[in-house]
């Protein structure tokens, strides 16, 4: 298993290996006049990256630690009359 | 062919179906169902407001123009949402926090509050977004005119000229916006019913968009592949070496600007979020939903490439495909999505700006000149709110016409949109700097922002307006004075490259050199350095939000009209009595600090930071806080004060329990000599009988001629010795059964002079022995008490042999004596020996305690008499104290410092017939 700290190291990482995907010079391998899959080898190649960042970000997100409960909604709306108890909660420091 | 009357009837529709939406989303907010408004999904949809008609229709025609330069617009916003924890967190933590209203609100409370800082980025963001709006005008306009014109029957002089039509559209957007983003004013800017029917929207157009790819390729195209293998022909090159060249990262740089500096984005993302947990949601599903709208796009151009009559707008594909090939359902409802997404972003990014444009302009100049808006009498804020929003609204769409009216003529929407993206992208140096870096100053954000907007202005708004207007376009061509040098598209002579490039390249340089040169040589106010700490340190803060730092003299009915002028009666009173200590009047609370802070987070939830802080400034009796009070509590220092006061606290705590252990501990170790000490008399008692039993038994073993008389004396001597054993034995099981809550015996009404008498009786060996003369004082005549006969004696006995054995005076003396004291009978014991000294008073009643003054240990008992007594005494409901001098109880009869013997009271409950 990977453990909570490289799972957050790793959801820092991944925008950080779509900018170079998506940049040249490794754009620049798949940019041929070449068929992949049918498709344009170009079209193939970054819908992959763009399928494989969504694909990333979903399982990095199920692993990452959740925020706590919110507490900014504890002032009572028009609506709900919830009474406030202060900003009491803490917050806990997920970096 | 499609009648007009059923295209405007399905809009109106359309539009009444969103109204309906909105106002069913509305309604559940306030009866607090909120289970699925703030679901992640909801979020995530209203953050597809990203994709406007410009993705709709303008990604198209985009990518007929350019190839795959549409999906760098994706591909930013995608990396910062699979980014998300880096970035966007911190952002949504601190709107949370902060109760951040909008983008201005964001900077400005950063900077210090800076209310020229916010009125410079609303004034930005009004001429940055005014092109973005102009554009989905044109889409509505144009996507109308090309519906219509398949309708032989309908000419121009029917609809109106682009104008006209344009004009309708924009006043029906504003109307709408100011129905529902406007109706009140709200705890934190959120807007439910927007949100849901914007939700909706999303799905509409998604819902569209792909229904008319599906229809493109496997309808006319024959498949994805069949469909790229026309790419070719169609003239779309995907393979140029340029395709990844500048424009390309200038453009993914600018989309990633752009999803958090569009204040419709900053709108849904931050403000509207309800749980940061969404994000995570959000994080992989924008990206997803983004995807689908893209995947058709390449197709989509490509058929109309090769399908439609050369010279057809390219941008309009979406609709001019199925309308080729009489899908007059299929356009109507790709209409229906063009006009969704339009409709979205318009209402959206309308509201956001009327927020920003009354919460920093309006708002501010209204508190400096207050009797000309009227905001003596009370209810003045909340109406000068609203109204200022609905004027907001009704301007912005205003000058989106007007720019769609200088424009006319001018090309293709992905253009118009760019130029909006490189606008707000002049935030995002702040932005980063506000999230990141300490140092940064408002100052230094201000001159950031001014200088890049200003290059922005001058290089990429300005040139906008060149197919409309003449000296603009000259001056394109010659530069201003006709110095080519500083031609707007070719700063510094550098026409090689593209105009965006270049305009984006130079205004974020500039703005980002001006940021950090200003800020270094500048530092930070108070204030500006405690919200430097909040903003960066969001992460590392125990406590939720910033302390107080106004000071607490406001007198509370001023506050409370303060408020209730801002906030409305109904909703300042809530607010009011969330804080009154229950059962008390609103009117009794402390204004303390917190009250203070929290109040302002409230009201800067309606009308933004700065102008809250100076709301409140002005209420706190003119008193701003000194430097050093704001010192004391910013920064690092109040960190550092508030971590050493804690340690404090802790140290004291630990300093109580250290002494309360040590406390403990010299019990436990007195506990533990005592207990010494009495195994140690224990095998001391145990080993002279023992050493005695055995050596005469050994005698009478090995000396068989001894003679009877001494025979019979040393058996007796040996059976003596066992009789005190088993007695030293006995008390001690007794003491134990006792201990343990054995109860023994059965109580019963007993005469207590009686038993009195017998344990004198039996004392009489010893107190002759010790020459100790027994006095009965005055006894209380014909009571019962509910004891045990001998169980009574038995602590009688003890009592009156201690006195005797402990007693070192010359005429040692024993005085009983005994009355009735309510329902108790009290027999007090009063000898003139050397009396019990302080230091044991605590100790006697223990197990193990002998008296330690006399030496002679043959005369010392079990040093279990005492306790035992007790014990006993507790089993009679009754109780055994030793009466201190300052008690009196008896007649001493020696007085004297240390001569006041000891007096022992007997208490035992009378029996009552």
């Amino acid at each position: 298993m990977i453990g909570p700290k490289r799972i957050v190291f790793l959801a820092k990482l991944l925008p950080v290996i779509g900018v170079v995907l998506i940049l040249p010079p490794l754009v620049s391998v798949a940019n041929v006049d070449a068929n992949l899959f049918g498709f344009p080898a170009i079209i193939t190649y970054m819908f992959a990256v763009w399928i494989f960042l969504i694909l990333a970000a979903y399982l990095l997100q199920r692993k990452l630690p959740s925020s706590p409960a919110d507490q900014s909604e504890q002032f009572p709306n028009k609506s709900s009359r919830n009474k406030s108890s202060g900003n009491n909660l803490s917050d806990t420091n997920n970096d | 062919m499609i009648s007009g009357s059923v295209v405007i009837g399905t809009s109106i529709a359309y539009v009444i179906l969103l109204f309906i939406v909105a106002y069913i989303s509305d309604l559940r907010a306030r009866q607090g169902r909120w289970k699925l408004l703030r679901s992640p999904l909801i979020y995530t949809l209203a953050i597809s407001v990203y994709a406007t008609s410009w993705t709709f229709y303008g990604a198209v025609g985009s990518a007929a123009r350019n190839g795959l330069e549409f999906l760098a617009i994706y591909m930013g916003p995608t990396l910062v949402f699979v980014g998300w924890w880096f970035g966007l967190r911190k952002l949504v933590r601190i709107g949370h926090n902060q109760r951040i209203t909008s983008i201005a609100d964001f900077v400005s409370s950063r900077f210090g509050k800076s209310e020229r800082l916010a009125i410079l980025i609303t004034i930005i963001a009004v001429i940055g977004i005014t092109p973005y709006i102009a554009l989905q005008l044109k889409a509505i306009t144009t996507s109308l005119r090309v519906i219509l014109a398949t309708n032989p029957n309908v000419s121009i002089a029917q609809t109106g000229d682009d104008l006209g039509l344009a004009f309708a559209i924009a006043a029906a957007m504003a109307l709408f916006s100011v129905l529902f983003g406007t109706r009140n004013i709200n705890a934190n800017e959120q807007h439910h019913g927007v949100v849901a029917a914007i939700a909706f929207e999303a799905v509409v157009k998604f819902v569209a968009l792909v229904a008319v790819g599906l229809f493109v390729v496997f309808g006319i195209g024959g498949g994805f592949e069949a469909t790229f293998a026309r790419a070719q022909d169609v003239g779309i090159s995907l393979n140029t070496p340029d395709s990844f060249g500048p424009r390309w990262l200038t453009i993914t740089i600018l989309s990633a600007a752009a999803i958090i500096c569009l204040p419709r984005q900053f709108q849904t993302t931050v403000v509207e979020n309800a749980d940061e947990n969404h994000l995570k949601t959000a994080s992989w599903a924008f990206p997803l939903y983004l995807l689908g709208m893209s995947i058709f796009t390449l197709p989509i151009a490509i058929i109309g490439l090769s399908v439609l009559p050369a010279g057809s707008d390219p941008d309009m594909f979406v609709l001019a495909l199925p309308l080729a090939n009489d899908q007059n359902a299929l356009a109507l409802f790709a209409f229906i999505g063009g006009f969704s997404s339009a409709t979205s972003m318009i209402i959206i990014a309308s509201i956001a700006l009327s927020i920003m444009i009354s919460n920093h302009i309006v708002v501010p100049i209204a508190l400096r000149s207050p009797n000309l808006f009227g905001l003596k009498e009370g209810q003045g804020m909340t109406r000068l709110l609203l109204t200022s929003r609905r004027a907001s609204i009704a301007a912005t769409l205003f000058l989106g016409f007007v720019y769609f009216w200088l424009t006319s003529g001018s090309g293709a929407l992905a253009p118009i949109g760019l130029i909006s993206f490189a606008g707000v992208a002049q935030f995002m140096p702040a932005i980063l700097a506000a999230l990141y870096w300490r140092d940064a100053t408002a100052n230094g954000a201000l001159a950031g922002l001014l200088t890049g907007s200003a290059i922005w202005a001058y290089s990429s708004f300005l040139p906008s307006f060149a197919t409309s207007n003449e000296q603009i376009a000259q001056l394109l061509l010659t530069g201003p004075w006709g110095i080519e040098f500083l031609r707007p598209q070719a700063l510094l002579g550098l026409d090689s490259f593209d105009p965006l490039v270049q305009s984006v390249f130079w205004s974020l340089l500039a703005n980002t050199i001006a940021l950090v040169v200003v800020s270094i040589m500048g530092e930070n106010n108070a204030i500006g350095r405690l919200q430097a700490t909040l903003f960066v340190d969001v992460f590392k803060q125990n406590q939720n939000g910033q302390r107080g730092f106004a000071r607490s003299s406001a007198p509370l009915n001023d506050l409370f009209a303060m408020t209730r002028r801002v906030l409305g009666t109904e909703r300042a009173e809530s607010l009011f009595d969330s804080f009154a200590p229950s059962g008390q009047s609103r009117l009794n609370i402390e204004p303390t600090p917190e009250f203070i802070t929290r109040l302002e987070k409230e009201l800067a939830g309606s009308i933004g930071a700065a102008s809250a802080h100076v709301l409140l400034g002005q209420v706190v009796s003119g008193d701003t806080v000194t430097m050093e009070e704001v010192m004391q509590m910013a920064d690092e220092t109040q960190q550092i004060l508030e971590y050493s006061q804690m340690l404090e606290e802790t140290t004291t705590e630990l300093r109580s329990t250290t002494d309360q252990l040590q406390q403990a501990n010299v019990q436990l170790r007195q506990l533990d000599q005592q207990k010494d000490e009495f195994l140690s008399q224990v095998s001391h008692e145990v080993r002279t009988p023992m050493t005695a039993i055995r050596s005469f038994a050994e005698i009478l073993l090995t000396n068989k001629d001894l003679k009877p008389t001494q025979r019979q004396q040393f058996v007796r001597t040996i059976h003596d010795e066992s009789m005190r054993l088993t007695g030293l034995l006995e008390e001690i099981l007794d003491l134990n059964a006792l201990e343990r809550g054995e109860k023994l015996w059965a109580n019963e009404p007993v005469d207590p002079n009686r038993a009195l008498n017998r344990a004198i009786e039996v004392c009489t060996p010893v107190t002759d022995q010790h020459q100790v003369s027994v006095q009965l004082g005055n006894l209380a005549k014909d009571v019962r008490v509910i004891a045990n006969f001998d169980r009574i004696c038995q602590v009688f006995i003890n009592l009156i042999s201690n006195a005797a054995k402990y007693n070192d005076a010359k005429n040692p003396s024993v005085t009983i004596s005994s009355k009735v004291d309510g329902q108790h009978l009290l027999v007090d014991f009063i000898d003139n020996g050397p009396g019990i000294s302080a230091a044991d008073t605590q100790t006697i009643f223990d197990k193990f305690w002998r008296g330690t003054r006399n030496p002679d240990t043959s005369q010392s008992g079990s040093g279990l008499g005492l306790a035992i007594s007790r014990e006993i005494l507790g089993k009679m409901d009754g109780s055994l104290n030793l009466i201190t001098k300052k008690n009196p109880a008896g007649k001493n009869e020696k007085t004297g410092p240390n001569k006041s013997g000891a007096c022992f009271r007997v208490t035992l409950p009378l029996h009552t017939k």
